[in-house]
Order: C-alpha cells, then structure tokens, then sequence
C-alpha cells in the first residue's frame, strides 16, 4: 500500500512542472566566534579576498 | 574537499548542523564550528536530501526530476556545492574501497581530542587564573577555586572550548599548552584530505612544513598507521628554533617578528618534538626531520613525492620557501593545506603570487576562519 502511494506520488511529481533551476552555492560564509580576532597579526580578512576575487 | 572518483563516494550531512529560515533566506548553522553560510532553495532541497547517505549520482536525478535543468549541469554544481560543504565540515563522506573501522574512527577522534588538549582543558584555566592571581596559591580558598574552575570560570571554560574546535588564538595562549593549535575542525580537514588521498591511490608521503609542538605531523603520521599506510613516509620541517626574523618587505612592513625573543612558545625545540611523537608512539624509521630554515633544507630533501603538503609558517617568505621547494613534488591529486592564508595577509599573498606565477587554478576551498587547501589537478 505504501509502495503505491509513493509510487503515485512519484507519478504525480514527475507529471508536475519542473522548478526553476538556480545555481546551488554557499553564499555569506561567516565565522561566528571572535575570539580568533585576538589573534596576533591576524587581520582576518578572508572576506576581502573573496570579495575581490569573486 | 576536491573530490575525483564520486561514483564510489557516499554524501552525508553531519548532524551539528541547523537549518535557519527567515526573510533573510536560508541559512546553515554549524553549532560547533560556530559557522554560518546561505544557501538557495536548490542548495535546500541537496542539503535536505543528504539526511540519509546519497551518491552524487542518486542526488543528481532528484535534482533533476524536481528543477529544470540538465544532468551534466546539475552534476557540475551540485559536486561543488558539496566540495565547499565537506571542506567547512557540514558534511562527511564515506568511501566504498576504504573498509569502515568503528575503532579506528574512535581511536583518531580521541587523539584528536588529546592532541588539543581537550581531554583535561582545566589545566589551561588554572594557569591562567595562577598567573593573574595575586592570592598565593597554596590557600584553602585558591586550592577549592582550582578544583573547581570548570564550573567557577563557565564562560571562560566555554571560550576554551570553543576555541579549541576551530582553531583560535584566545588571549594568544591557546597555542602554548596542547601539542596542536590547529584545532578539531583543521584536524578533521587533514584526515579527509588523507583518506580521499587513500580511497583514490594517490602516491606519496606527507609533509609538514612548519610544526611547533609537532601535533598536526603527529596526527598525519597516525592517519598512515591507522589505514594501514604506514609504508608512507612522514616529513617533519621546522627550524625548531622558532620563526626567522623577517627579511621579506611583506612581512617586515606587516611587522611579522615572531622569533624566539618575541613568541618563545613557538619556538619548539627538535628533542621536544620528538619526544611527543614517542609519547603518542608515533616515533618510527618512516618519521623524518628537517631541521634548517625551509631555503636550506626542503630543496635537497630526499623526498620523491608527496600527497599531502601542509604549510603553517605565517610568513610571505618562509610560504614561499616551502612552494618553490616542494609544489612540484605533490603528485597529482595530491593536497596543499594553508594553515595561516585568511588569518595572515602575507601568508596569503605569497600563496597568490604563487598561484599566480605557476598558473595554479584549483579552487581554494575554505576550512575554517584561517585555513584553506586546493587539490592539485
């Protein structure tokens, strides 16, 4: 019985329009602990250079 | 991580992870990295699929059956998206050729966790409070605070803690007392890059360039043993005397003197670092020394090949030193971890530069708030 269900559902989905595509990314990676900016030296800037480089 | 043979690769996601919805969009949480990331609704449907192990393959037909795009599009991204998930820790891959270990799984968790420290972190808090203490320490009132420290200090035992996951430089001791600084999540980063270089047959021994107390080369060394690849050689590089005084222009203008009269605690000497690769019983003809500035000893080193290169020496010229050396000695599919390229600009630059000048174009990928790898193509 289950099987049929999830096959009819199946059915139903593939007969549905398909989404709209968008490229799947990480966007905003962000590193929530401060406490690395003690860091001697560290400028912590990773965001920079992704910024420039993207 | 860069992954080559995915048909044999099982995708899934770790469990640490919450998923945020507001008017914001979509956002993945990690709760013990303390790492935050956004996703589309696509990146929501793979993330949601990844509950139960998955092939890419398997997550490219649901992809495809449910959004209007091709397979070979859907492949190329979705494999992506999940290389950038698994370098920040989001997710864990299994490899069909290499035989699952439940042990073997717990006995490196435990040294990872011994390697920082985290086994009995208290002491850290007792050495701190002793040095800032005016009480003497000997009192009934300093012995009971010392007992008792974990639940006395809980936010500063926290910061420990947390500091420990990711690899941070809290008050800048966290590197003094463990024999790693590195962290859990750059440890984790180094054991999936070694066993995507197992599951994948790729040729060559690891090298650290770069050691301090000696704790990632341990690991490294461990990582070879543990999966029956002790045939493997281990390079340990470091002057053991500490960073050299600064002579590029980089890092002179960005005032990078950390040598041995202005950091002592990195500066670790080569009787120490053996010693604890003894202790962890790591200590074995297959372990080598370097001892020398990068310019005098990597060049002449016996190495053939490497699979692993791990660089963690802060400075634009000791960085380079180590590339011109070595790059060309990392076999194809073999990986190049930067421990320092986000959090030091000028570990970064002579990373660029590099890069640059050798048309290096593997895409970096992120480990934590300072680290990064690429896989050589």
């Amino acid at each position: 019985m289950e099987n049929n269900q999830s096959e009819q559902l199946e059915i139903q989905s593939e007969a549905l329009p398909r989404k709209v595509w968008a490229t799947p990314q990480l966007e905003a990676v962000e590193f929530l602990d401060t406490s690395v900016s003690a860091s001697p030296g560290a400028t912590y800037d990773f965001f920079m250079y992704a910024n420039r480089s993207a | 991580m860069s992954l080559e043979k995915t048909s044999h690769i099982q995708f899934f996601r770790s469990q640490q992870v919450l998923i945020i919805q507001d008017s914001n969009g979509i956002e993945l949480r990690h709760t013990v990295f303390l790492t935050s990331c956004r996703i589309n609704e696509v990146g929501l449907f793979v993330w949601q699929h990844l509950e139960q192990s998955q092939s890419l393959e398997m997550l490219c037909s649901k992809v495809v059956r449910q959004y209007d795009v091709i397979p070979e599009i859907a492949s190329s991204t979705i494999k992506n998206l999940l290389e950038q998930l698994h370098g920040l820790g989001f997710m864990s891959v299994q490899y069909a050729n290499l035989p699952q270990d439940p042990m073997r799984q717990r006995y490196l968790e435990l040294l990872q966790k011994a390697l920082m420290n985290l086994l009995y972190p208290e002491h850290e808090l007792r050495i701190r409070h002793l040095l800032q203490s005016e009480k003497p320490a000997s009192s009934l009132e300093t012995d009971r605070l010392m007992r008792d420290i974990r639940m006395t200090q809980p936010e500063q035992y926290a910061e420990i803690m947390s500091c420990k996951q990711i690899g941070g430089v809290l008050y800048n001791e966290a590197t003094r007392y463990s024999h790693t600084a590195i962290g859990i999540r750059r440890l984790e980063n180094l054991q999936a890059c070694a066993e995507a270089v197992f599951a994948d047959g790729i040729k060559g021994d690891f090298l650290e360039a770069g050691v301090c107390q000696g704790g990632a080369s341990i690991f490294m060394r461990a990582l070879q043993v543990a999966y029956g690849q002790a045939e493997r050689q281990m390079w340990v590089a470091d002057s053991f005397a500490g960073l050299p005084v600064p002579t590029a222009d980089l890092d002179v203008q960005s005032q990078l003197d950390w040598s041995e009269p202005r950091q002592p605690w990195l500066a670790i000497s080569l009787e120490t670092v053996q010693e604890h690769f003894r202790r962890y019983e790591m200590l074995s003809n297959s372990v080598h020394f370097l001892q020398g500035w990068f310019a005098d000893t990597l060049h002449q080193a016996p190495i053939q090949q490497l699979s692993i290169l791990r660089l963690d020496a802060d400075l634009f010229g000791s960085t380079t030193e180590i590339l011109e050396a070595l790059y060309e000695r990392v076999a194809s599919g073999g990986f190049i971890i930067v421990d320092d390229y986000a959090g030091i600009q000028a570990c970064r630059e002579a990373i660029n530069q590099y890069r640059a000048k050798n048309n290096v174009l593997e895409p970096i990928r992120q480990v934590d708030w300072s680290c990064v790898y690429w896989r050589k193509a």
